[in-house]
């Protein structure tokens, strides 16, 4: 290998960045080997030094993402103090890395192409399992905050709450922007007409 | 084969099958359940198995195919059940059917999760039932949907927010449901209203 003062695991960085790009732009059925080492401008041997396999490099990549989602997300709703805020915080990273989602969404609808490849399509699944784990976790923390903060109900369970808004975030990926505004608002307001017990603060906040 | 057995019409026996493939995927994980359980469940012989599915992947396919199908038709009966005009009545036999074909749903996803075994998922039928899955997914929203548009126009539900998100919501609802995640009573009243305290609502 040429002397060019990067580490292999910046290489790997590298590559992976570019990989991004390719996935996001083109899907993952489509795109080959040949075409990320192109984009990256390296041999296609060199490109299978770092990665066997287009699913591996997938799977590092996903991983890659989805660290980063979540120290985004852990910041960003660090600095918001209402609650309402830090749900509103989710929408930035959520589409930012609205890509990489829709392309694993694809990548998981045709599993059965990844056939010969189970030991890295259980790496895969397990990092998605850790990204839906650490997710709950983050969500489960900033609920029971928002509960000590007398901001939202106390007696719905926070693991059950958490859940729930993971399983918002990862469907904006397949339905899209709208969904976030209807699936926030849901969340936060519900959805029965103004009722009698509610009406009084509605009337309250009309006359203002 | 001591005894010829009383030969029956294709679609009992088809049945039978796909009943004695719901008990034992639902019971034992997927890679342990051989053509020849279920064979010996239904008590035919397991080339009979086969004339009805090529595959262990094609008769797992087609039990959980059956089963999202009697989904549908649980729903659309209880959604027509002049019993159940309240929204909350339709949303409480909504959950009743999820939960009770919850098993179907939690096996697919353990198989998807568990990997393939290498050679033994044809990509053609796993993107051919996947196809199918999503056409079964817009009909579960188109319901949904429904069920919505017509509790707005009773005034039971908000006037300004999308029908069609709205039953993507309760979808979600709906999938961490049959995945044990959330309790029905909790997703419920996060539909009905909001995670919110008063005081903070708006």
């Amino acid at each position: 290998m040429k002397h060019t003062g990067l580490s292999a695991v910046d290489h790997r960085f590298g590559i992976v960045n570019t990989a991004r790009d390719v996935f996001y732009s083109r899907g993952y059925h489509s795109v080959s080997m040949e075409d990320i080492a192109a984009k990256a401008g390296v041999s296609k041997t060199s490109l299978y030094n770092y990665f066997s396999s287009k699913l591996e490099l997938f799977a590092f990549m996903m991983k890659h993402t989805a660290d980063r989602m979540l120290e985004e997300i852990e910041v960003l709703v660090a600095s918001q103090d209402l609650f309402e805020d830090k749900i509103e915080a989710l929408r930035r990273p959520m589409l930012e890395h609205f890509p990489a989602m829709v392309v694993w969404s694809k990548v998981a609808d045709n599993a059965g192409l990844a056939q010969g490849q189970s030991r890295v399509w259980r790496i895969l699944m397990k990092h998605m399992r850790d990204l839906r784990r650490k997710t709950v976790e983050l969500f489960v923390s900033m609920i029971d905050e928002a509960k000590d903060a007398g901001q939202i109900r106390t007696e719905l369970s926070s693991v059950y709450l958490a859940q729930m808004l993971a399983g918002f975030a990862s469907e904006v990926a397949v339905f899209g922007v709208d969904y976030f505004n209807t699936a926030k608002e849901v969340f936060l307001c519900g959805t029965r007409q103004i009722s009698d017990e509610r009406s009084e603060y509605f009337s309250k906040e009309d006359a203002r | 084969m001591e005894k010829a057995k009383e030969r029956k019409p294709a679609e009992v026996r088809k049945f039978e099958i796909l009943h004695a493939a719901y008990e034992l995927f639902t019971e034992k994980d997927y890679h342990v359940v051989s053509m020849d359980d279920v064979a010996a469940k239904v008590g035919i012989s397991k080339a009979a198995v086969y004339l009805y599915f090529s595959s262990k992947l094609e008769l797992f396919f087609g039990m959980i195919d059956q089963g999202v199908d009697r989904l549908i038709a649980g729903l659309e009966e209880a959604f027509d059940d002049p019993d159940n005009s309240e929204l909350e009545k339709k949303l409480d036999a909504a959950n009743a059917a999820l939960q009770h074909y919850a098993p179907i749903f939690r096996v697919t996803q353990q198989l998807m999760s568990s990997g393939m075994p290498d050679n033994d998922f044809p990509p053609q039928l796993v993107a051919q039932f996947m196809r199918k899955m999503h056409g079964r997914r817009s009909k579960l929203q188109e319901l949904f949907n429904n069920v919505f548009t017509i509790a707005q126009q009773n005034g039971e539900v908000r006037s300004d927010l999308n029908t069609t998100e709205l039953a993507t919501v309760f979808g979600v609802y709906g999938m961490l449901m049959t995945r044990s995640e959330v309790s029905y009573e909790t997703a419920k009243e996060i539909l009905f209203h909001g995670i919110l305290t008063s005081q903070e609502k708006r």
